[in-house]
């Protein structure tokens, strides 16, 4: 494949084969997605991986956060017991997660930074694992006290990127995407910059 | 070159060729870049390119910028500074401004904002692929530049990256090993601390 090849065929899925992904494969994925744009070299990032049975706490975990919800929402004790089974097969199914864990600095600019470097990581990771024939899932982690402290974050640590991995039952197609020439403005001659600057209280020309 | 090979050896670039980038380039490396992980396919981004003579319009704004930032007593030390800033502006290609609406909920702005830093990550990849170079600048919020960019007030700036042919590949410099840095959950040692009671 081609790089344009990988990032235009890069898709995300929930639904993974019930094949492990060798937790080898993803430390030696994440050698090479290190290799992220990072302003000062801060390398802000760290890595969690869960896998095996490694996972049965995050279900568990996962299974109280269903029960806990059903219950708010007034459900029947049969839906609370089913809601928590659900949630529990939901998390045992995905082979493999990873946390791309950032550090925050107290210096907000550079906690912005950090952020992007982190990302741009994780894309990176996106790619060579598409590559690899093994799809991601980027989710948002929810930094509630319990679940934090299965990863054992620090209090200054945030989790960027909670990644699901594993091999894909099914590749989904892709959405259409607005093309970028349609959201491209070109700034050639200097003409656009003049006018704003005028309005702006700049010196006209 | 492979995909190990082009994330690896990208590097950020400092100096470049006088040689022009074509503009359809960078149309095409944007319709790659724009295929980014993005929660919700909000496609919260727009784009600005700036080459050829307006970035002489650039080049001095950022030599006024940088003449009223900087410290130094003679206004001789503060010209010189500002020429500086005139002068590296003008030794560089192009510039493309990586702009995102912002949300008004700050967690779909966060994943927006990680929507276009992924975004921005293909786009520097494709482009070291096809032997362009660039850097990812972070550039101040002044309402001038804001203005020259012609940002709007919900509008944000992702990045602003320098691009043209590299005069120079800068060497790499060490990182830490990435299985320093991992911490693996494999058993199921903890599963009674987080399974709680009354189920």
């Amino acid at each position: 494949m081609t790089l344009a090849e990988i990032i235009k065929g890069r898709r995300s899925t929930t639904q993974f084969l019930d094949m492990p992904v060798p937790d080898e494969l993803v430390a030696g994925l994440l050698e090479i997605a290190i290799w992220a744009p990072n302003h000062h070299l801060t390398q802000p990032w760290r890595f969690v991986i869960v896998s095996g049975e490694g996972r049965e706490g995050l279900a568990e975990l996962h299974r109280r956060y269903a029960i806990e919800g059903a219950i708010r929402r007034q459900a029947s004790p049969e839906q609370v017991e089913a809601a928590g089974e659900k949630e529990y097969h939901l998390t045992m199914r995905v082979p493999t997660y990873l946390a791309i864990v950032q550090k925050e600095s107290p210096d907000l600019h550079v906690r912005e930074e950090d952020f992007a470097a982190c990302c741009c990581l994780a894309q990176n990771f996106m790619l060579l694992a598409w590559e690899q024939g093994v799809i991601t899932h980027w989710l948002s982690f929810w930094h509630e006290e319990r679940h934090c402290r299965f990863l054992g974050l620090a209090p200054d640590e945030k989790v960027v990127a909670f990644l699901r991995i594993g091999y894909p039952i099914r590749i989904p197609l892709a959405r259409e995407r607005i093309p970028a020439r349609d959201r491209l403005t070109y700034i050639r001659d200097g003409v656009i910059g003049h006018v704003l600057l005028q309005e702006s209280g700049g010196e006209s020309s | 070159m492979t995909l190990s090979e082009i994330i690896k050896t990208r590097r950020s670039i400092g100096a470049f060729l006088d040689t022009p980038l074509p503009e359809e380039v960078v149309e095409e490396l944007l319709e790659i870049a724009k295929w980014a992980p993005n929660h919700h396919l909000t496609q919260p981004w727009r784009f600005v390119y700036i080459t050829g003579e307006a970035r002489r319009e650039l080049a001095e704004l950022r030599r006024t910028l940088n003449e009223e930032a900087c410290k130094l007593p003679e206004p001789e030390q503060r010209r010189a500074v500002g020429e500086r800033a005139y002068q590296t502006i003008m030794g560089i290609p192009a510039f493309l401004a990586v702009v995102m609406t912002q949300h008004e909920n700050p967690h779909e702005r966060e994943e927006d904002y990680a929507a276009c830093c992924c975004l921005i990550q293909n786009f520097m990849l494709v482009a070291w692929e096809r032997g362009i170079g660039t850097h990812w600048k972070t550039i101040s919020n002044d309402p001038r530049q804001r203005a020259f960019l012609g940002l709007a007030p919900n509008e944000q700036l992702v990045g602003f990256l320098h691009l043209g042919y590299p005069a120079k590949i800068p060497s790499p410099r060490d990182r830490v090993p990435a299985r320093e840095r991992i911490t693996y959950i494999r058993a199921a040692s903890r599963v009674g601390e987080f399974a709680g009671t009354g189920r």
